[in-house]
């Protein structure tokens, strides 16, 4: 491999889940040079320096965000959302199996920074086994002093309390996030106030990313200096892309972030199968508008996959090929999303149910030619409009194919057959 | 405290206090923000988003429910994207609405209705079949919902998660499928639920009384005062072709804060004479017989005029009052000591001594800002419902101390401790705070506030190991500056240990404290007829009687008849053969008096002993002034025709002609002496209260003064002793629904009368082998009644609850005069039933 | 699984699971700053102990978290992989997201309504298991299709492999050692297998 991986370093070849081998490969060595020779400010300083861009999606600089916690002797929580749930994306999924001490390390040190009361890990219900791997690396970082009371010695201590989460997409989002942390309805809050002010039971909270967390003990361990020499001026350090689709290799792969488009797929995930050609590519998970293969040699950091007018999100790279109806895929998507809503603001809640309805009968092939002016409509009423950003994500891709495949939609109102060579069955449930 | 904040709003400049919201900061600017979810009395939750406008400087429009006006703030509501958006909105909204208007209720007076003509899009672009929900479904005793009428705007589920604070209306399921509903298996019956369907922005929640009954533009309000309760809500009484259709609230922000409850919304069906007695009724032999005004009032007078020529006036007694209007009480003490001479007159037919007190004044308003509430023997739910609301948000917003001493515990869903006492030993338990207090309070006042803190792990209302909870009061009162403890009035020796707590708490040193005592009258107007002299020892404006003029109470009046030295009986609005706590004796007296007069809405039990019957009119047709709890005296106006009832009022002045004397000089004249009255009495709208008893007659036996029976032994848990049962101690427990004739003579209300049953501690139940399905015989003096079998933690050991007025269990029955006693509990085996 | 209905079924006296665990719920309730957050935790030790969270585990619940049963309820609503009725003792839930649905899940899931004889939603006879599809992705896109029986992980389910593990399980196979070992779901076996599909 020609990159250095670095969050992966080992997955696959060493247990890391065994803390042994983790610390083998120098794991923990950059929590005991923070809580001996850095103060939190300094650890908080060097990450902001990196320009740590938060992995969760939206790309925010975790040392900024950092700043925002009001000094005002309130308890500061420290959550890690590990939600994942943005479809197309297994990156955290593989870090928290494979990797658990990495995560927790990360934690440590951000709740060091930020001198955080108490550490919670937000994880995905579906997540059983990453719940064990974490419940037992714990309790090997906790045997070995590196959690819990007087860490190491000094007179930093930090629990990290793990919360499982119960199926609901949302939640990922941070303030959904925190309002089932608090025991209730995941359902998102009026921001302002954000967390940092008044998140957790109120109290000035941080929500990082696991990969964000991840890359944490690296920085404070190498320093920003060597993490700004990866990746892109921009977009420093490396991304965990997760390729999945019609690639021969779909797979999670560390790569500095900047790569284009062709390495990611033709060299690293071993190129299109056989029989498939390229016909489209979601870079950034569900709600990224779709590239196109003349997008080919975009280089896939934060700010150029902006300017192409997608998005790089969570970097779940979904690699489509001729036999992908596009009308279907905003099906699935429309199902989903109407599916996930938490269901307060009027426009998601309505909207998303209402473009499912509407999808569902054009790809039966009994569209109206109102549909397509309807769909396209909602682009203004669902987005912008809305407490978080669900009702925006949940038409972004629509709109990009009503954009890019306009014919494919007039084919089913027309009630001709769908465009895409192996027309697939309609998905059950 | 309210600084200023200039803002701009669709190019008008406007001021407002800082904070002020955008929807209202418009409104001030003369600008309509069209909102859902949005209510001034609930918190803003910006999940409709029919509100967004823009804001310049941010670049997504914002929802201006829950934006605060600032300084310099640049506001725009009229720009096209906002247009488009509120067109958005409205069309979703309405994409899967039943649009049925003609047949809702909401209709005329219905904000989605009015949005949609305002703001809403042409036509709906749904070219779907709509997707279906339930519809009429019940939720509980007074509500039909639809849910497909719902628009999610959640006031409802808000109301009662911040206002009522009881988590029972909740939204479950997630996304479209989003749904208001109650726990599985559960009705809403809340004692405000109402309050929902006036919070509803369209026609989902709607009343089952009014249900299809009128459209809102036939209808005719007027304003009036609830007389369901001392709490005095305003309310709009709203009439169609004369016949009352339904009650809402008519907002007084210092009063009920916009609320009401349930009874006072719902429980007006008796006033269009259903079950209601529209004339004069005369005894002939067995049964009453109808009977003309004239008939009726004559007999009265001849018979009146008789005693007092062979034995004089004090061969009378007059009962009741605390269902009149101040008015009517004045004149109703005027008949009895003018017109027809007798000291014998007495407001007091139940438990309650004392109605007010003068010495630590109260408002209503005072609890909001309160740092220690104190329950004492009282459940505020169940005797000042709306007040009760005041006291639950304190608790939770403010974390206001909130603490309950007495014999019944009241079930609150905010932090809560509870003090549990067998009764009579209130007075003793207070005394034991007001020490502690005198001696600084314990060491650790923080430590032992958690008591009432521990709402976190505990389930609120969970009775504090005893020493702790007192020693959490003591603290609370040693911490707090000010306090406001509502108290029954019923055991005076409660009310001596009262002051002494309270002279306690005001006597620390250091900052200034300030208490407040209120008292819920047992009656809507008690505190009113108190004021007005319808008391043995009192004259109006509480000027004492002499010691030697004065007259026999309520007791003493009831024992006189029983003992055939009185003649005659005048009850007004007051059922006393099931209120007064000693049912064999007033029974007894009612059987024995030789001239029995009641004036009544309904033939109650009382009525069916009288020879003469006299039908008063019901509230909506007086025109008068109520005194309510805290004082304060509000005005209500005649808003029906008579019929062939008439009002108290009228009643008393036709008797005092019928009996050749003139009551008033002229209405105008009367009007004057009462204004007079109030003016030299009152300030700012409110009576002062009465002054502590000063000579409380010795009591003979059997009639309520001062809780003088021996506390009860510390009875506590049983032993299973005796086969022919244990002695428990009996606690009849208010219940809103309970007791009075509105409520059990209303159809609306019949079925939710309280349930009459015995309610048993846990350990007491397995102490006296029986569980619930089974019945006992409770038993005191001459009377038993035999019950089925409930079991509650909250009961007190040692005691056994049965709710007051209870059909079919008249409790007052085993009473002896006080609000308790001792009752042998046996249990009932089959052959005995069967 | 279901250990409680299990205990009923043997005639055995059925201690409530919140008495036998009493320790268990304590100690995740003092994870906490506030009681409350203990809630989805305590739903899931239900689940646990019974396969599905029924009215009663609601009940203690609230009861025991000061909170109301309607709150409870709303709650335990507002997330999927909650059973409010009573399942299978291998809930198997199929990914029904794009990725896992274009690369052979619409066609895994016929598959498996034949072999099991239920169609989605419904629970086999033998009460061993029901079917689910969802709507959310699992986090498995590189290993279309995926599933998931009890919240463990299979990749590339080939309508063979399917069976295959329906196979095991009625056998008695260890779920989460079954997972482990033919759940393909380390890192780079997906793609080998993926390649060779
Ligand atoms: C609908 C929605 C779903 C989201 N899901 C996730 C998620 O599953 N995992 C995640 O880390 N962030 C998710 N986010 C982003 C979070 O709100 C938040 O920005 C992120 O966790 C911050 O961490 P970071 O700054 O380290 O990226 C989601 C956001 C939205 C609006
Ligand atoms: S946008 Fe959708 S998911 Fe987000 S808060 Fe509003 S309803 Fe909930
Ligand atoms: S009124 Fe502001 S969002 Fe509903």
């Amino acid at each position: 491999m020609k990159y250095e991986k670095v969050l992966t370093k080992g997955i696959g070849e060493v247990d890391l889940t065994r803390i042994e081998n983790y610390e083998a490969q120098g794991g923990y060595q950059a929590l005991r040079k923070a809580l001996k020779s850095m103060t939190p400010a300094e650890v908080h300083e060097e990450v902001k320096k990196a320009n740590l861009r938060g992995r969760g999606g939206a790309g925010f600089p975790a040392g900024v965000k950092w700043g925002f916690l009001p000094d005002d002797g309130r308890p500061r929580y420290l959550c890690c959302n590990a939600d994942e749930s943005e479809p197309g994306t297994f990156n955290n999924r593989m870090l928290i199996e494979f990797n658990p001490h990495l995560l927790i390390e990360g934690i440590l040190l951000a709740a060091y920074a930020v001198r955080a009361a108490r550490s919670f890990i937000y994880l995905r219900g579906e997540f059983r086994k990453g719940y064990r791997v974490l419940m037992d690396a714990i309790e090997q970082a906790r045997a070995k002093g590196y959690l819990g009371d007087k860490i190491l010695g000094t007179d930093f201590s930090q629990e990290i309390v793990v919360h499982r989460g119960a199926g609901a997409y949302i939640c990922g989002e941070e303030t959904g996030l925190l309002s089932s942390l608090e025991g209730g309805r995941g359902e998102p809050r009026i921001k302002p106030p954000f967390p940092a002010v008044a998140g957790l039971y109120g109290m000035p909270t941080v929500v990082n990313n696991v990969e964000t967390l991840c890359n944490v003990p690296f920085i404070v361990d190498r320093g920003a200096d060597w993490f700004l020499s990866i990746g892109t001026e921009k977009s420093p350090g490396t991304k965990i892309f997760s390729v999945s689709g019609f690639v021969r290799r779909p797979g999670n792969y560390e790569l500095p972030l900047g790569i284009t488009l062709r390495e990611l797929i033709e060299d690293v995930a071993g190129g299109m199968l056989p029989g498939s050609e390229l016909k489209a590519v979601q870079p950034g998970g569900a709600s990224s508008p779709v590239l196109l293969p003349e997008h080919l040699d975009l280089p896939l950091d934060f700010d150029s996959v902006q300017q192409a007018g997608s998005i790089l999100g969570t970097a779940g790279v979904m690699v489509f090929d001729q036999s992908v109806c596009m009308v279907r895929t905003a099906l699935y998507y429309a199902d989903f999303f109407s599916h996930e809503s938490c269901g307060q603001c009027t426009p998601c809640r309505e909207g998303t149910a209402w473009t499912a309805r509407i999808l569902r009968r054009l790809e039966h092939g009994q569209g109206r030619p109102e549909d397509i002016e309807v769909l396209k409509s909602l682009r203004t009423t669902m987005s912008g409009t809305t407490i978080c950003l669900l009702s925006d994500f949940s038409i972004t891709f629509l709109q990009s194919v009503l954009k890019h495949f306009a014919h494919e939609f007039e084919a089913h109102i027309q009630g001709r057959a769908c465009l895409a060579e192996r027309p697939r069955e309609v998905r059950s449930a | 405290m309210s600084e200023m904040v200039t803002l701009t709003i669709d190019g008008r400049e406007v001021q407002v206090p800082k904070g002020t919201g955008l929807v209202e900061a418009a409104a001030a600017a003369g600008v309509e923000i069209p909102v859902f979810c949005h209510h001034p009395k609930l918190d803003p939750v910006g999940v409709c988003r029919m509100c967004l406008v823009e804001v310049e400087g941010q670049r997504k429009p914002v929802p201006a429910c829950t934006t605060r006006a600032a300084d310099g703030m640049v506001v725009r509501t009229q720009t096209p994207l906002i247009e488009h958006l509120r067109k958005g909105v409205i069309e979703f909204l309405l994409l899967n609405h039943p649009l049925d208007c003609p047949v809702c209720d909401k209709g005329g007076e219905c904000p989605l209705q009015d949005n949609t003509f305002k703001y809403g899009p042409a036509v709906s672009r749904l070219t779907l079949p709509k997707m279906r929900k339930r519809k009429a479904v019940d939720l509980g005793s007074f509500i039909i919902f639809d849910e497909e009428r719902c628009i999610l705007c959640r006031r409802c589920t808000r109301f009662d998660a911040e206002i009522a604070l009881e988590g029972n209306l909740v939204v479950a399921e997630r996304a479209h499928l989003n749904i208001i509903t109650t726990a599985d298996g559960q009705t809403y019956d809340s004692y405000f639920s109402g309050n929902t369907i006036e919070l509803c922005p369209v026609g989902a929640l709607t009343s089952k009384n009014y249900r299809f009954k009128g459209r809102p533009w036939d209808m005719s309000g007027a304003p009036s005062v609830c007389t369901a309760c001392p709490v005095g809500c305003n309310v709009r009484l709203d009439f169609r072709f004369g016949e009352l259709m339904r009650v809402v609230s008519r907002e007084h922000p210092d009063v009920d804060g916009g609320w009401l409850c349930d009874r006072g919304r719902f429980n007006y069906k008796y006033v269009n004479a259903e079950n209601r007695i529209t004339q004069p009724l005369m005894r002939r032999g067995e049964d009453l017989v109808p009977v003309s005004w004239t008939e009726a009032l004559m007999e009265i007078a001849s018979r009146w005029r008789a005693l007092l020529r062979d034995y004089g006036g004090d061969s009378i007694g007059f009962i009741g009052g605390g269902r009149l209007t101040n008015e009517e009480a004045y004149l109703f003490q005027k008949l009895a000591r003018e017109a027809v001479g007798t000291p014998h007159l007495d407001h007091r037919v139940g438990r309650q001594r004392v109605a007010s007190w003068d010495r630590y004044p109260g408002r209503l308003t005072d609890i909001d800002d309160a740092d220690v509430i104190l329950l004492v023997d009282v459940l505020p739910a169940e005797r000042m419902p709306v007040a009760d609301l005041r006291i639950r948000r304190a608790a939770q917003r403010r974390g206001a101390a909130l603490f309950s001493v007495g014999p019944a515990v009241p079930s609150y869903r905010v932090p809560h401790t509870a003090i549990p006492v067998l009764p009579g030993e209130t007075a003793a338990l207070l005394r034991q705070v007001a020490q502690r207090i005198a001696v600084g309070g314990p060491q650790d006042p923080q430590g032992a506030g958690q008591a009432g803190a521990g709402q976190d792990t505990a389930a609120p209302g969970a009775a504090a190991e005893g020493r702790d909870a007192v020693s959490a009061l003591a603290a609370s009162l040693v911490r707090g500056r000010k306090a406001v403890v509502v108290w029954s009035g019923e055991d005076l020796e409660a009310g001596l240990a009262l002051r002494e707590l309270l002279e306690a708490f005001t006597g620390q040193a250091g900052e200034a404290r300030a208490a407040h005592v209120l008292i819920p009258g047992e009656q809507a107007n008690s505190r009113g007829a108190e004021a007005m002299g319808v008391r043995p020892d009192r004259l109006p404006g509480h000027r004492p009687v002499a010691a030697d003029a004065a007259g026999m109470d309520t007791g003493r009046m009831l024992q006189a008849a029983a003992q055939g030295q009185l003649q005659s009986l005048y009850i007004v609005g007051a059922n006393v053969a099931e209120t007064y706590p000693n049912g064999v004796l007033a029974r007894h007296a009612l059987a024995q008096v030789p001239f029995l007069v009641v004036q009544d809405l309904f033939l109650t039990e009382t009525a069916r002993y009288a020879h003469v019957v006299l039908p008063a009119a019901p509230f909506p047709v007086k025109t008068g002034t109520y005194t309510n709890m805290e004082g304060r005296v509000q005005a209500v106006a005649a808003a029906m025709a008579a019929g062939d009832s008439r009002t108290d009022g009228d009643i008393f002045v036709a008797l005092a002609e019928a009996m050749g004397r003139k009551l008033i000089p002229s209405q105008q004249e009367f009007r004057w002496e009462v204004e007079h009255l109030f003016n030299t009495l009152g300030q700012d709208g409110f009576l002062p209260g009465a002054p502590w008893p000063t000579q409380t007659p010795p009591a003979a036996a059997g009639t309520a003064s001062a809780g003088q029976e021996p506390a009860p032994a510390q009875g506590h848990v049983l032993d299973g002793s005796g086969a022919d049962g244990a002695e428990l101690v009996l606690v009849a427990v208010d219940r809103l629904y309970g007791g009075g004739g509105t409520g059990r003579f209303d159809p609306g209300f019949r079925d939710l009368q309280p349930k009459a049953e015995a309610l048993f501690h846990p350990a007491d139940a397995v102490a006296l082998g029986v569980e619930p399905g089974d019945t006992v015989t409770l038993a005191a003096g001459l009377d038993a009644l035999t019950l089925p079998v409930g079991v509650a933690a909250t009961v007190v050991p040692g005691t056994v609850q049965v709710p007051w007025g209870a059909p079919g269990a008249a409790v007052n029955r085993l009473l002896a005069g006080a609000a308790w006693t001792r009752v042998r509990v046996r249990k009932r085996v089959l052959e005995e039933v069967g | 699984m279901a250990a409680q209905d299990a205990a009923r079924a043997n005639g055995a006296p059925a201690q409530p699971w919140w008495e036998r665990r009493a320790a268990d719920i304590d100690q995740l309730i003092a994870r906490y700053p506030k009681a409350r957050s203990a809630l989805m935790g305590l739903l899931w030790m239900a689940q646990e102990e019974r396969g599905w969270v029924a009215p009663e585990d609601m009940d203690f619940i609230a009861q025991r978290l000061g909170l109301s049963r309607a709150y409870v309820e709303s709650t335990c609503s507002f997330y999927s992989l909650y059973h409010r009725e009573p399942v299978g003792r291998y809930v198997i839930v199929v990914c029904g997201n794009v990725m896992c649905g274009l690369r052979g899940g619409e066609s895994l899931v016929r598959h498996l309504e034949e072999r099991l004889g239920v169609k989605v939603g419904e629970t086999t006879p033998d009460g061993l298991f029901t079917l689910l599809v969802t709507g959310e992705c699992v986090a498995a896109c590189d290993g279309a299709p995926a599933l998931q029986i009890n919240e463990e992980y299979f990749h590339k389910v080939t309508p063979e492999r399917a069976d295959q593990i329906v196979q095991a399980l009625r056998e008695g196979a260890d779920l989460v050692e079954l997972s482990e070992r033919i759940g393909l779901t380390a890192p780079g076996a997906v793609w080998e297998a993926g390649e060779s599909a």
